[in-house]
């Protein structure tokens, strides 16, 4: 069964003159990591307004738990999900022990303080500090917390990591994962970082302009997508007439870096084996290449080629 | 009911301001009870006779200070939405739009809480305000009758003061319901600038009417003022149209809480 299924979900604003969400359909199995990706006003933030009903959607279905539901009317659903917000605001004349006790009477949920310690703990965050006077990263904290201290079988987070530092950032995760690991639960993940998105999540989807540009498993589209090739010529002359073989026969490579005798391009996986055979049968200015690396892909690099089609190839830095 | 959670939570984030304010209020008002005599006021009413009856208006349609029903009516009552009014529609205007602005509601709603239950909450928390106010005011009035002697109780109509003090509540709602009902669709200080407008409008309806031409006079009935005007109960003791003027104002807040519980489970609450 499906968490979340999403089908041709269309919100536009401004009486239609921008479309925000633009007839995107997708399915999110119950118990992935699934990462939602897109650059700033993609339409994904758009999307989960929708689901959560704070947005009214001007067509679309949206299933919840396998469960068809009217986000704005259907509010008992929410009891099931659990929901950090982008841009996060918070009570500023409120500490972090007020917010987690009015949540709980809010939300009808008993605190389990164990776990509230140990986040608290492990996000060295202090309870007992006034929220307006708190910065952005323990804010975040605060977010993080209340929204991890209730019961939820689908966990909706936006940009969760902002504010954050790369330490706490890999407390979250953990903190996250272990809570899945327990309760099961689905996690839908927006972000920017790539390389966050392409550690924790299994199955990403990538939107462009409101709509789903790709949908799949992360390793999957690694595979298939463009193959990240590391160079190192003897000298730059060898680099140089390298160069102007991919230039003339693999026009849709992309160089991502040069230095001296160090080159970094991508290709599409179907020219790999080709290349791979002029690297190690060719000589390049008389010398052959001294060494080589070849890889999947990155995630940000398969991101950055949907956004930067027709920019950057035949051999052009990107 | 998540209602309550919601007013508890209201309340306990604004009650240092509120204690402030009733403190402030009810001390202003006892003081004033201080200033009643009788002689001095009559004195004072003729110098009202010859003010313009568009004036004249402003403080009701009748007035005898010389009475401290009278008094009390053109000191206080009239002059509540001046002294309690603008800081109820203020508040009431802003409170939602801040919540979205400030983004504090997205974590609020993101959970099973009703967005009815979300307003009504709001809307109840300024009428809990409001009605604190007005209890502790109406308490220090009472009080100054009782404990100075420039007002003597011989004369004074107790009850009908306690009904002004509920009456003129009522029309505060009908305040607070007109800037609450624009804050659930605009801006903060869209709906501020527009409930503000919209009472001073009424205000300007309510008070001058009876200078515009005869066949444009009818317009005073869509003032909120015009039927807020408690003069002819505190100065005749007529209570005459009390109880309809009051079903206008109660109708009013129905109709505008109505729509703002509406409007809000409609509208698209923004990134």
């Amino acid at each position: 069964m499906n968490a979340i299924e999403v089908k041709n979900l269309i919100k536009y604003y401004d009486k239609g003159k921008i479309k925000a969400v633009d007839d995107i359909s997708f399915e999110v199995p119950r118990g992935s990591r699934f990462g939602y990706l897109g650059p700033n006003g993609a339409g994904k933030t758009t999307t989960i307004r929708c689901i959560l009903g704070f947005l009214n959607a001007d067509a679309g279905d949206i299933t919840i738990l396998g469960e068809k539901i009217n986000p704005k009317k259907d509010v008992k659903i929410r009891n099931h999900i659990g929901y950090l917000p982008g841009e996060l605001g918070l009570y500023k004349n409120m500490t972090a022990n007020d917010l987690i006790n009015y949540f709980a009477k809010l939300y009808d949920i008993e605190i389990d303080w164990n776990f509230v310690k140990e986040v608290t703990e492990r996000l060295k965050l202090d309870m007992n500090r006034k929220l307006g006077v708190l910065s952005k990263g323990n804010k975040q904290k605060v977010g993080v917390l209340s929204t991890l201290m209730g019961k939820f079988d689908v966990l909706i987070m936006d940009e969760p990591t902002s504010g954050l530092d790369p330490l706490m950032q890999l407390e979250f995760y953990r903190i996250v994962s272990e809570r899945q690991k327990e309760s099961k639960c689905t996690v839908f993940l927006c972000s920017h970082v790539l390389a966050e998105v392409e550690k924790f999540c299994d199955r990403v989807a990538i939107i462009k302009k409101g709509k789903i540009a790709e949908i799949s498993d992360v390793n999957d589209l690694k595979a298939k997508n463009l193959k990240h090739i590391e160079l190192i010529f003897e000298t730059p002359g060898s680099m140089e007439a390298f160069k102007s073989l991919l230039e003339t026969e693999y026009s849709e490579s992309i160089i991502k870096y040069e230095f001296q005798t160090q080159l970094e391009f991508l290709l599409p996986p179907h020219q790999a084996r080709k290349i791979l055979c002029e690297i190690s049968e060719r000589d390049w200015g008389g010398v052959p290449v001294k060494d080589f690396s070849i890889r999947h892909s990155t995630l940000e690099n398969i991101f950055m080629q949907y956004y930067e089609e027709g920019k950057s190839k035949g051999g052009k830095i990107a | 009911m998540k209602v309550l959670q919601i007013v508890w939570k209201e309340l306990k984030k604004d009650y240092k301001s509120l204690l402030i304010f009733t403190g402030i209020m009810s001390l202003f008002f006892m003081w004033f009870v201080t200033f009643f005599d009788p002689e001095l006021f009559a004195g004072l009413e003729e110098v009202f006779e010859s003010y313009p009856e568009a004036i004249r208006q402003m403080i009701g349609e009748f007035y005898n200070l010389a009475e401290f029903g009278g008094f009390l009516n053109v000191y206080l009552f009239s002059m509540s939405w001046f002294y309690f009014g603008i800081y109820f529609i203020l508040k009431s205007a802003q409170n939602i739009p801040k919540e979205i602005e400030d983004k504090t509601i997205d974590l609020v709603l993101s959970k099973p809480i009703p967005r009815t239950e979300f307003t009504l909450g709001k809307y109840l928390t300024h009428i809990i305000e409001i009605l604190l106010i007005y209890y502790g005011v109406m308490m220090s009035v009472l009080l100054g009758i009782l404990i100075f002697p420039s007002v003597t109780i011989n004369g004074i109509f107790l009850n009908e003061i306690i009904f002004a003090f509920l009456y003129n509540f009522i029309f505060m709602v009908t305040l607070i319901s007109t800037g609450f009902c624009f804050s659930t669709f605009l801006s903060s200080k869209k709906a501020l600038a527009l409930g503000l407008g919209v009472v001073i409008f009424f205000y300007a309806v309510g008070q001058f009417w009876k200078s515009f031409p005869e066949v444009a006079q009818e317009i005073k009935r869509i003032s909120i003022f015009f039927y807020s005007d408690m003069s002819n109960l505190l100065v005749n003791h007529v209570w005459d149209n009390v109880g309809l003027h009051i079903l206008v104002l109660l109708g009013y807040s129905v109709v505008l809480t109505t729509s703002s519980v509406i409007i809000f489970n409609k509208r698209d609450i923004p990134v």
